[in-house]
């Protein structure tokens, strides 16, 4: 990403970011609530294009391809999936959830089970809802929801994952399921994941980027390896940030 | 040791009585008055039976039964719906997926709507037998009385399916853009199950004012109480029966409270199967639309 910036009727949110996300790794974006972070996962896949009102500029390149305006959205969602912050399975059944992605991508219809069933195994599910996946999905738990928006989120392939804050909304124990997830899907996707809890970007994140509310709007002030951004971060708002004085 | 209630019982405080009698007082009232419509319409009990419901009537009503009413009522509303559930499905689309309250054509569509919504039913009549009867030359007709019908159920119809659409949330559009579903199967697959309670809501009322009414359809159906050839056969629908026994058949009293009867239980039949419908849908067991 270089100089990407996202502006909301014309007010600017999130200035010129620069920021490389190395490949099959995972990059925690961390910093206080209104500094861009969820604007900037937006930006990545072009949802932001959906908010009334919101501007994106820059430069986003994946590998050699350039992302731009004239980008298929179909070709950009199925490389960068989603996952939200709040769990949103469809309302319709379990198995539907999954069904409909892969029925939109041209799964054969003798094979949406399987590959359903497949799905719901990565992800942890399948144990757990193999005797009811005609029932709703939203009496599933927020955890078994979220981990079924992951397994729909996968159907597609992605090579890229972009997740906005996927336990807050979690209990511990649900939490810790989907760090797992994320921890196992670590060596073949890329993920790029907004969290507020330091302690779970310490555990899961290859990379760190910092933003921080710079006056007008949110900017990056930081950003390199986990290890280095949390033990010896180079600025100072991101240092207190770590400390818990502000933020 | 917490000794006291942390929560004082709902009408405990006397500043609170005053709500408690109003809200009381108003929902008696209410099952009041539905239980005195239904002790007026029990008079009627006892005129139906098995030979009521499938003879033609004989003398003006006096006699017979009311299968060939029935059977117009039923073509009457059949095409007031089919008719009506596209237009007002595209129209409810359109406002709330396409143009989201923005643009001059949302607007236009919205205010033509809360004045059609407005407009008495004796005028939906004039306009019904002035355009399809005489203009399009439909004639007295059960499809000049059903297309009547649903110009007057479309905005009800309408608004309903808008406002179900419109309390869906954005996360299930997001979370449709971010896998790229087409707008077809999203709406299909997911938004439009997701409002069926509404589209069930809108349906119900339409078809209740569809059946309850009797100055349109004069005008437009016309009063032929034989039983319809064909949709473009003049047919007497059960309100227009209702209003001539009571008004035009000397001891025709008690035929119409039965007619009404059997309305309401009609009305009552529909009403349970469309949220058993409604049920299977938002559960997930029938197959959506497309």
């Amino acid at each position: 990403m270089r100089d990407l910036s996202v502006r909301y009727n014309g007010e600017l949110a999130l200035q010129s970011v620069d920021l490389d996300v190395r490949e099959n790794k995972i990059a925690a974006l961390i910093g206080p609530s209104g500094c861009g972070k969820t604007s900037f996962l937006m930006a990545l896949n072009r949802l932001s294009s959906m908010i009334r009102g919101c501007t994106v500029q820059g430069q986003v390149r994946f590998g050699e391809t350039e992302i731009s305006a004239a980008t298929p959205t179909g070709w950009l969602r199925r490389q960068v999936g989603m996952v939200f912050q709040r769990p949103n399975p469809f309302p319709v059944s379990i198995e539907r959830n999954l069904h409909l992605p892969l029925r939109e991508h041209g799964c054969p219809r003798r094979e949406l089970k399987l590959r359903s069933e497949e799905l719901l195994k990565r992800v942890g599910l399948w144990e757990e809802v193999s005797g009811r996946l005609g029932e709703p999905a939203q009496s599933l738990s927020g955890g078994q929801q979220q981990r079924l928006c992951l397994a729909r989120a996968l159907a597609l392939n992605p090579r890229v994952l972009l997740m906005d804050e996927p336990c807050s909304a979690l209990d511990p124990i649900s939490t810790a399921h989907i760090e797992e997830l994320i921890d196992s899907l670590r060596s073949h996707v890329t993920i790029i994941i907004v969290t507020h809890n330091l302690a779970q970007a310490r555990r899961l994140a290859d990379d760190v980027a910092v933003f921080w509310n710079c006056g007008c709007c949110g900017c990056l002030i930081e950003s390199g390896p986990a290890s280095e951004v949390f033990e010896s971060p180079q600025h100072p708002d991101t240092a207190s940030y770590l400390r818990g004085i502000i933020g | 040791m917490l000794e006291a209630p942390m929560v004082e019982p709902p009408g405990a405080r006397p500043r609170d009585l005053g709500l408690a009698i109003l809200a009381w007082g108003a929902a008696l009232s209410v099952a009041a008055c539905f239980f005195w419509i239904l002790g007026d319409l029990a008079r009627g009990a006892g005129q139906i039976s098995f030979e009521f419901l499938t003879e033609a009537p004989r003398r003006a009503g006096r006699e017979g039964g009311i299968s060939t009413i029935l059977v117009s009522t039923l073509w009457i509303l059949a095409v007031c719906l089919v008719s009506a559930i596209p237009l007002g499905v595209g129209t409810a689309l359109f406002l709330s997926e396409f143009t989201r309250g923005h643009g001059r054509l949302g607007k236009l569509v919205r205010l033509s709507l809360d004045v059609l919504a407005g407009v008495p039913s004796i005028v939906f009549g004039l306009f019904g037998n002035a355009f399809f009867c005489v203009t399009l030359g439909l004639g007295f007709s059960i499809l000049s009385g059903g297309l009547t019908l649903a110009c007057m159920v479309l905005p009800i119809l309408i608004r309903s399916i808008e406002l179900g659409l419109r309390s869906i949330p954005d996360d299930y559009r997001l979370a449709g853009a971010a896998l790229d579903l087409s707008r077809t199967r999203l709406i299909a697959r997911v938004l439009l199950p997701a409002a069926a309670p509404a589209l069930a809501a809108g349906l119900l009322l339409g078809i209740g004012r569809a059946m309850a009414e009797t100055a349109a359809l004069i005008f437009t159906s016309g009063s032929v109480d034989r039983m319809p050839g064909s949709l473009a056969d003049s047919g007497r629908a059960l309100s227009v029966h209702i209003y001539d026994l009571a008004m035009n058949v000397p001891a025709g009293e008690e035929r119409a409270y039965a007619t009404a009867l059997t309305l309401v239980g009609l009305l009552l039949v529909i009403n349970i199967s469309s949220n058993f419908l409604v049920r299977r849908c938002v559960s997930g067991r029938m197959q959506p639309l497309l």
